[in-house]
């Protein structure tokens, strides 16, 4: 299902669910991490893998309470990659990409950065 | 010999293409030749200067994807014409504590390709030998490219994160990493629910094809 944090209290619709296992937190906004914090179910843990410099806000109490965790998780060993690309291959998950030439380095980390890439920008030679 | 490189010439500057110097003998323990890179968010450590020590000018990019052009005269396990790809992970130093326990990927002095020397926005680069993941001959370099970074953070970070088959499991963002981290997740067998912000039209694209993959895990 898709959830419109916008329009719709993400959180509570995760514990109309029965509260997330897992919330794998990938935009690099630590507003909408902290937000997301009372949508985990019991021993359910925040992985963060978006990285930004400002401070994730939790309390205590929403921490104890359900015995919840909040883990940071960098990528991983190149044997990690092979193991990724071959799950890749196994299950046809792939990157939707979008190509541009090197010449157009700039523009495509602009585009990137814009966050309107759909979804993944790839420079080509 | 000539190559494009597509460089950082100082914090906060715009990249630069230029023509440099194919990189001479590669060192020991190395290996050159790469193509298709893919850009990720954490590129701008790069060009805003915001991550510690990086030396200038600098080539950015850490999904990187190629073909083996030369290797190193102490290199084994690897050959020229091989397909590799290079990710976050560019080499442990293995003399650290973290590695001496075996915990590569907590190397205290953990290199990073575009940030520790000059990553894929370039007709070549030399990267250490132990930074190199081997491609399946079914992807090609640009399908490869973005499952070494974004794709590696997605789905290590649900292999080892507990949730089990028929778990919920919410991915925060549908971007570069999250529309990986949704298929995985699917691929998986969790129960997914996709986050994302917003009315307008581009999370209404990302609606679509978070829709799209439900359907197709049901189907």
């Amino acid at each position: 299902m898709y959830i419109d944090s916008k329009s719709t209290n993400a959180a509570e619709a995760l514990q109309k669910m029965g509260g997330a296992q897992v919330i794998l937190a990938t935009a690099p906004s630590s507003k909408a991490m902290s937000e997301l914090i009372d949508g985990l179910g019991p021993n359910g843990k925040l992985m963060v893998v978006g990285v930004s410099l400002d401070p994730i806000e939790v309390t205590p109490v929403q921490l104890v309470n359900r015995t919840r965790t909040i883990e940071g998780c960098a990528s991983g060993t190149p044997v990690d990659s092979e193991d990724t690309m071959r799950f890749a291959e196994l299950t046809g998950v792939r990157a939707m990409i979008e190509t541009y030439p090197l010449e157009m380095a700039g523009e495509a980390y602009a585009r990137m950065l814009s966050g309107n890439a759909q979804f993944r920008v790839v420079l080509t030679m | 010999m000539a190559m494009k490189v597509a460089q950082i010439p100082k914090p906060g500057a715009d990249s630069r293409l230029s023509n440099a110097t194919f990189p001479s003998r590669v060192q020991e323990r190395c290996a050159s030749g790469f193509k298709p890179v893919a850009s990720c968010r954490s590129d701008l450590f790069t060009k805003e200067g915001s991550w510690p020590g990086i030396q200038y000018p600098r080539v950015p990019g850490h999904e990187v994807a190629g073909i083996i052009d030369e290797v190193g005269a102490r290199v084994s396990g690897w050959k020229k014409g091989q397909r590799v790809g290079v990710g976050w992970h560019g080499g442990q130093d293995g003399t650290c504590l973290q590695c001496r326990r075996g915990d590569f990927r907590n190397c205290l002095n953990l290199q990073i390709p575009g940030i520790s020397y000059d990553g894929g926005y370039q007709q070549y680069m030399v990267a250490p030998v132990e930074a190199l993941a081997a491609i399946p001959a079914s992807l090609s370099d640009a399908e490869a490219a973005p499952l070494l970074c974004a794709g590696i953070t997605t789905f290590n970070a649900l292999r080892h994160s507990g949730a089990r088959p028929g778990d919920l499991v919410a991915v925060q963002g549908i971007g570069g990493l999250g529309h990986l981290g949704v298929q995985f997740a699917q691929k998986l067998g969790y129960t997914v629910a996709a986050i994302g912000r917003g009315t307008e039209k581009r999370e209404a694209r990302r609606k679509t094809w978070s829709e799209r993959v439900y359907r197709q895990q049901v189907d």
